[in-house]
């Protein structure tokens, strides 16, 4: 699942996943992500800036919550100064835009692979 | 020892043989010594360079030394007729026998007047007056000073800080004087207003490191002290809280003057308030990392597009066009690279740039660096002349970044050469790196360039 205020990111990155075969769900709103209650996605891409949301915020109640602390997080942002506060919050990976497709199949697949 | 005046008269008899003597003796060393002395002052003012009189109470001119006869065009005898009114531009009667009186009794402080020369030009002069007895006659004794030059090194001087003080309210600078050992400070109504103080208020040292925001303090006393000690021009950049509670930027410099044992006793300098400016500042800045930020969102995007096309392309076998979406990424990644290069010269220029240390071997950076970069130049040999230089604690993503500029740099400026060699050593516990190549160089002026910004 694909959590991004972008659309054009999300659009891209959609068609990637699923150029690669991966499933893909995908909001460009924060509230809809916590709103969830059964069919939990196997990975979550969140970005750290959400209209109205911090992604860190979400991410922490995400890895608290007992249904959904077992979701794998990879964090995105334009931003590679908060890659430390977005550890901090959680977050099991992290990627600094504009990114490498590859390197994001390649932490997609670890973390699926160790999930 | 004593002067002794003796006087007699011989009395003689019928046939005009001397009988006796009658007379007197009288001890006169009093008006020996008096003359003597009225011998030595007239010796010690006829050489002098200063104007020397003496005045009578009459307020006739009892004497003139040679220089006042010379400067003033009158002759020994014409001289002794004059009278201080020939001489005194703003002489009064009343005044003189006043001062007369006193002098007697104490000391006059220096004053000035108008004097006059025979032929008729006046002139300022600062007159230094006592009381003397000579001869048992008072007078009054004074040394005439011409301060024409002084008046007008005043007045020049007057003019000057008239000008430097339109200059400083023109450039709304406020200008103070530091003392020392006391603390205390003389400063101008702007140098007071830049920290929201009004000009009749006291405003101290102690009054100014309490405006001053508690974390600027030691900064501004260490900056303070550093330019006491090398002799420099002090300069700091701080934040003080007005009395309304508002907060302004203020830029403050000056400098130390020694007394003769090389010890700092004043500081004299400006400070502005420079908080528009650093508002600006503080606004471009912020308005670049907002750019910056919003154009990597559709650079993202359009990344994301070029990629997954490029794999699209190059699964159906259009391999020509697959390349060139290649090449459209590559481009991408120049302009990605641009954009946070905008971005750290706006957190340099804040201090904002934050740095993630990392233990890394100093040498494999440089390895991976070059073969990155070989890949990029077909022209170009790479070499590597490292030594040893084992672990650094740095931010290797930012050295890496230096490392790239200064070989990119040396691959663009020597188009017409081969080798590059990247040395590397171990001076001192510290890692020096250099790049050299064979190309036209830098230019002699172009040198204390280096390291503003956006110097190439």
């Amino acid at each position: 699942m694909i959590g991004d205020d972008d659309p054009g990111i999300v659009d891209a990155v959609e068609i990637i996943l699923d150029f690669e075969g991966y499933q893909v769900s995908s909001t460009v709103n924060g509230a809809t992500i916590l709103d969830m209650q059964s069919e939990f996605p196997d990975l979550l891409l969140l970005d750290i800036w959400m209209s109205g949301f911090d992604g860190r915020d979400i991410c922490r109640e995400l890895k608290q919550r007992k249904t959904t602390q077992g979701i794998p997080i990879i964090m995105i942002s334009a931003s590679r100064d908060i890659e430390r506060s977005a550890y901090e919050a959680g977050a099991d990976d992290f990627l600094a835009k504009p990114f490498e497709i590859n390197d994001l199949l390649d932490k997609i697949k670890k973390l699926l692979k160790e999930n | 020892m004593h002067w002794i005046q003796s006087e007699g008269r011989v009395y003689y008899d019928a046939s005009n043989r001397p009988i006796r003597m009658l007379g007197a003796i009288v001890d006169i060393t009093r008006q020996k010594n008096a003359e003597e002395e009225l011998k030595r002052f007239k010796f010690m003012a006829d050489n002098a360079s200063d104007i020397f009189i003496l005045m009578c109470e009459s307020s006739s001119l009892a004497y003139l030394n040679k220089e006042a006869l010379e400067q003033w065009g009158y002759n020994e005898e014409e001289s002794l007729n004059l009278k201080m009114r020939d001489i005194d531009v703003l002489y009064n009667k009343k005044a003189f026998d006043d001062t007369f009186a006193l002098a007697q009794k104490q000391t006059i402080p220096p004053f000035e007047t108008v004097y006059k020369r025979k032929d008729g030009s006046a002139y300022p002069v600062e007159i230094n007056m006592a009381g003397l007895v000579l001869a048992e006659k008072p007078y009054l004794f004074a040394v005439v000073r011409d301060i024409t030059e002084s008046k007008r090194a005043l007045e020049e001087q007057a003019k000057t800080n008239q000008r430097l003080e339109i200059a400083l309210e023109a450039g709304r600078l406020g200008s103070y004087e530091l003392e020392l050992a006391t603390g205390l400070m003389s400063c101008t109504p702007q140098c007071k207003a830049n920290y929201g103080v009004a000009s009749n208020e006291s405003f101290n040292f102690a009054d100014l490191l309490a405006v001053i925001l508690p974390t600027y303090r030691d900064y501004v006393q260490e900056r303070v002290e550093k330019a006491i000690n090398e002799h420099s021009v002090y300069s700091a950049e701080y934040q003080v809280k007005w009395p309304d509670g508002s907060v302004h930027w203020i830029n403050a410099s000056g400098k130390a003057s020694y007394d003769e044992n090389d010890k700092a006793v004043l500081i004299v300098g400006v400070t502005i308030d420079v908080t528009d400016q650093k508002l600006l500042q503080q606004q471009k800045d912020e308005f670049i990392g907002i750019a910056s930020h919003e154009l990597k969102t559709p650079v993202t995007s359009i990344k994301a597009y070029a990629q997954v096309l490029e794999r699209i392309l190059a699964k159906k076998g259009d391999t020509q066009e697959a390349a060139m979406i290649s090449k459209m990424d590559a481009q991408l990644n120049r302009l990605t690279s641009l954009i946070a290069d905008l971005l750290d010269v706006t957190k340099i220029n804040s201090g904002r740039l934050q740095f993630n240390y990392t233990s890394f071997d100093f040498n494999q950076l440089i390895a991976e660096v070059v073969e990155d970069l070989q890949r990029t130049t077909q022209k170009h040999t790479l070499m590597e002349d490292m030594q040893e230089t084992g672990q650094v604690y740095a931010d290797k993503e930012r050295i890496s970044q230096v490392l790239v500029n200064l070989i990119t740099n040396a691959i663009k400026y020597s188009p017409h050469t081969k080798n590059i060699i990247i040395h590397t050593r171990l001076v001192n516990d510290e890692v020096m790196v250099s790049v050299e190549d064979f190309g036209i160089g830098i230019s002699k002026e172009k040198h204390k360039r280096y390291l503003s910004n956006f110097t190439v």
